[in-house]
């Protein structure tokens, strides 16, 4: 997809974000008017009071819950405006997982974002290293069996970063052919990234390993 | 006790009137509108004590009545509600915003931030005359 047609879709979406975040504030004024009116309600005065408070309460939770999931979906959006920012890896970890997690756990993965450095930064693409690690994460929850995890991690030398998406549990055998089936389909947007791609079959320490290499200081 | 005053400006009727009301429960004496243009107008009329502003509206935007509010009303205190992202936040507050809260709002965290406004040395320094 080119750069003005990415940009267009997130502009639209980033819209429509905004105006589901009004709904959802309407929807808990609303139900938060209710409960102030039956919190202030004479004891005895309004039946089951408690579960009325315990409903609204339930609401409440999951206007936070869509709150959550519109503003990474609008992060998301937002991150087809540029195509080279500075990029905080562990929050597009963040957002990767929660926009990934539903699709993993249909098929009954658990998905993480363990982050071991909260600060790690680099220039880079972050919608197309969000394109990257959704299609591995797709991938390997294909190649998993149910009850079987997959953790985002981090780890930064002096000349690069390192993003490891680490298979915990249950995987089917041969998995590892997702070198040989998605990666040659990323080739392109990888050499944009300048980034590269290895599975790891080291025991206990199996995945895929994503490296980025960063500029050369002095160099752009 | 004279009440606080509050006038909520959003195009979004039902969350403003659902947001009046609460706000009256707990003591407040508030009003809505709904445009930029409306708000000017009740201000002007009548100035309250705390301006509760949508940035996204249409016709006149939250930045242009928070410009207009700052200009002619010193002392009112703005507090901005955006849906958006903290860049409007950080915007609005170079603009003289007192705060900034992103939608949907939660009712303590806005008790919290009123009481501060009302509370705030800025406010007795406009009085003044500072």
């Amino acid at each position: 997809m080119r750069d003005l047609e990415m940009a267009f879709l997130g502009k639209i979406t980033a819209s429509m974000t905004h105006e589901i975040k009004n709904t959802l504030a309407i929807i808990q004024e609303s139900s938060g008017l209710l409960s102030d009116l039956i919190t202030l309600s004479q004891e005895g005065s309004f039946p089951h009071k408690d579960k009325f408070l315990r409903v609204l309460g339930n609401i409440n939770d999951q206007v936070n819950r869509g709150v959550d999931i519109t503003t990474r979906l609008n992060q998301f959006a937002h991150s087809m405006d540029e195509p080279l920012i500075s990029v905080n890896v562990a929050d597009l970890l963040g957002r990767v997982v929660l926009l990934m997690r539903r699709l993993a756990k249909r098929q009954g993965i658990e998905l993480t974002a363990e982050a071991a450095d909260r600060d790690l930064s680099l220039m880079s693409d972050p919608f197309r290293l969000q394109l990257v690690l959704a299609s591995i994460i797709e991938e390997l929850a294909g190649s998993l069996g149910s009850g079987a995890a997959i953790a985002l991690q981090t780890a930064s030398a002096p000349r690069e970063v390192t993003i490891f998406l680490e298979v915990r549990g249950a995987a089917k055998p041969g998995w590892q052919g997702l070198a040989n089936t998605l990666f040659p389909g990323l080739k392109e947007v990888l050499e944009i990234l300048r980034a590269r791609l290895a599975v790891s079959s080291a025991p206990g320490r199996e995945g895929v390993v994503m490296t980025i290499p960063l500029p050369e200081p002095g160099k752009a | 006790m004279k009440k606080v005053r509050v006038l909520l400006v959003d195009d979004e009727t039902e969350f403003v009137s659902a947001l009046a009301e609460r706000l009256s429960l707990r003591g407040f004496d508030a009003e809505t509108a709904t445009s930029g243009e409306e708000a000017l107008g009740k201000i002007a009329r009548s100035a309250p004590d705390i301006v509760l502003l949508d940035m996204l509206m249409p016709g006149m935007s939250g930045s242009e009545v928070l410009k207009r509010i700052k200009h002619d009303y010193p002392q009112v205190r703005v507090i901005l509600l955006t849906g958006r992202g903290s860049w409007d936040g950080i915007q609005g507050i170079r603009e003289g915003a007192y705060d900034c809260l992103m939608k949907p709002i939660q009712i303590e965290e806005l008790m919290q931030i009123m009481a501060s406004a009302m509370e705030s040395d800025d406010k007795t320094q406009s009085q003044k005359g500072v």
